[in-house]
């Protein structure tokens, strides 16, 4: 599956066209990684358990996507878009979405 | 234990309630996405048919806000505790991404296709205590409409 | 470019997990964790307090809820059995005890060192012996610094629960039952140790426990339902329970239980 944030596949030409395909994820960390995170805005820095309860979250919507796509029986998502938002306290929401292609 | 007595009704209220509601809402969303199928829908810049005069261009837009039950809200407390997926909430965005697609769809009547489409997600009300209990979700694009073919 | 209609999984973006399982084993899991933390709180609660220097209470003045707006006076046959009952146990400071104007049937060991009767347990009893044991109980409490356990843990939960849960009440109130859970196993189990206590200061002071059960036989006659309920939830042991633990102490003990000298309850207190 390949995925790109332009409108083509540089290299290869689109022949087939499905429509939007996205995933999402709703993702929390335990109640211990709040403290932590916290404490730590305090000092300031990077909020180690949230970039990689952000990054788990990207990951996962990222397959969801792809399996949209693979339904569809795509080879490849163009114009990818990300976007995050807070659906909950201490719960990250990832949506990702882009245009399922077949490409030759 | 009377404190607690409510708040179990409350949450069998809301589940119960909340599951009907939600059914409902999935049965009219698979339906009307059927309806609108035949309307290419990308995230891309231009459109499909390169070779076709294109009449007209508007931007399209739709828009929901949905909340979530009370048991769903009690759920993603508990799980953001424990940390992990809150599964409680992704029907939730799921829904209204796909309410407020159709809602654009609905909006570009008699367009051949929605170029460019972005969807936005927000959080409108932040509940008691940061709990956030509804979503905001809004989807737009550019309809664009072809010259009808004349021979 | 071709555009071929055609409607993705949409089954992927939502998890098949049915919300009432997924309910059921996060309440389980958070309930068991919660009664967890209160059985490890007790631990280090307890080393903690054995720790504490004698007059590290006389530095806290606290005043408790249930007892503001409650009349009380100082009683002279109860300071006096208070008196000697002390002799018998190894606190310092003997406590001072108040009658607390209060048709309910109980008594409290205070932080200031104070010891308050409610008058609704004076008039249940009819024998020296029995309102000997309750005074001799509070005593306990004294000796095994209970009511600085109580009131640590109150404050390390009150943080712990801020901590965790935010001003979440929600979740404050389902989790709820598996705090009080928590809380009534330790209590309990500090209630029949100050029991134990107090039997052995009981045989000191009379030279035989005889009449130790009063109070717990009289509350059993009335048969009330509040004494009837689940045990498991209560911050007391259940008093045919208690009165059952009793016999068995005096019997390890070899404490005399069946002398039938009981002395009546002081001239002052039973008019």
């Amino acid at each position: 599956m390949i995925l790109t944030n332009i409108e083509t596949v540089p290299g290869k030409s689109i022949v087939e066209c499905y429509g939007v395909v996205s995933g999402s994820t709703v993702r929390a960390k335990h109640a211990g990684r709040d403290i932590m995170a916290g404490l730590k805005n305090l000092v300031g820095g990077e909020l180690v358990g949230y970039t990689e309860l952000l990054s788990e979250s990207r990951d996962e919507a990222i397959e969801r996507t792809q399996q949209q796509a693979r339904s569809m029986g795509a080879n490849a998502i163009v114009n990818v878009r990300f976007s995050t938002s807070s659906v909950a306290a201490g719960a990250s929401e990832i949506y990702v979405y882009g245009t399922a292609v077949t490409v030759e | 234990m009377v404190q607690l007595s409510i708040l179990f009704g409350l949450i069998v209220i809301g589940y119960v309630f909340g599951r009907i509601a939600e059914n409902n809402h999935y049965k009219s969303i698979t339906q009307r996405e059927e309806v609108y199928l035949r309307l290419p829908c990308t995230t891309n810049k231009l459109p499909l048919q390169t070779e076709r005069k294109i009449l007209r261009s508007e931007m399209v837009r739709g828009d929901v806000v949905i909340s979530v039950d009370y048991f769903k809200r009690i759920v993603a407390g508990l799980r953001a505790l424990v940390g992990g997926n809150v599964t409680t909430y992704e029907t939730l965005v799921d829904r209204a991404r796909r309410e407020a697609i159709l809602r654009m769809k609905e909006r570009a009547r008699g367009a051949d296709e929605i170029v460019n489409l972005r969807i936005e997600t927000s959080s409108v009300f932040k509940g008691q205590q940061g709990q956030v209990g509804s979503v905001e979700v809004i989807a737009y694009g550019t309809a664009v409409f072809y010259r009808a073919v004349l021979d | 470019m071709n555009y071929t209609p055609k409607q993705p999984d949409n089954g992927v973006n939502v998890s098949q997990v049915h919300p009432l399982k997924d309910f059921t084993t996060l309440l389980a899991g958070v309930t068991v964790f919660v009664v967890f933390v209160y059985w490890v709180l007790g631990f280090t609660i307890d080393i903690v307090v054995d720790h504490l220097p004698d007059d590290f209470e006389t530095s806290i003045e606290l005043v408790d809820s249930r007892l503001v707006g409650m009349e009380t006076q100082a009683s002279e046959p109860l300071q006096a059995l208070v008196n000697q009952l002390s002799k018998c146990s190894s606190i310092t400071k003997t406590p001072q005890v108040f009658l607390a104007e209060n048709p309910e049937a109980n008594a409290v060991a205070l932080p200031n060192n104070q010891i308050w009767v409610y008058q609704g347990l004076i008039d249940k009893l009819e024998t020296e012996n029995g309102l000997a044991f309750v005074l001799a109980h509070e005593i306990s409490h004294f000796q095994n610094k209970d009511h600085l356990r109580a009131m640590g843990r109150g404050l390390v939960l009150a943080g712990v629960s801020a901590l965790l849960l935010g001003s979440n009440s929600d979740l404050t109130n389902i989790l709820t039952p598996g705090s009080i859970i928590g809380e009534a196993n330790y209590s309990q189990a500090r209630e029949s140790a100050a029991d134990a206590e107090a039997l052995s200061i009981l045989h000191c002071h009379y030279d035989h426990v005889a009449g130790a059960s009063e109070f717990f036989n009289a509350m059993l006659k009335e048969d009330r339902q509040d004494f009837r309920d689940v045990h498991l939830l209560s911050s007391h042991p259940n008093p045919e329970k208690r009165v059952a633990e009793l016999e068995q102490i005096a019997e390890e003990k070899g404490f005399n239980s069946l002398t039938k000298e009981l002395k009546p309850l002081p001239e002052l207190l039973s008019q």
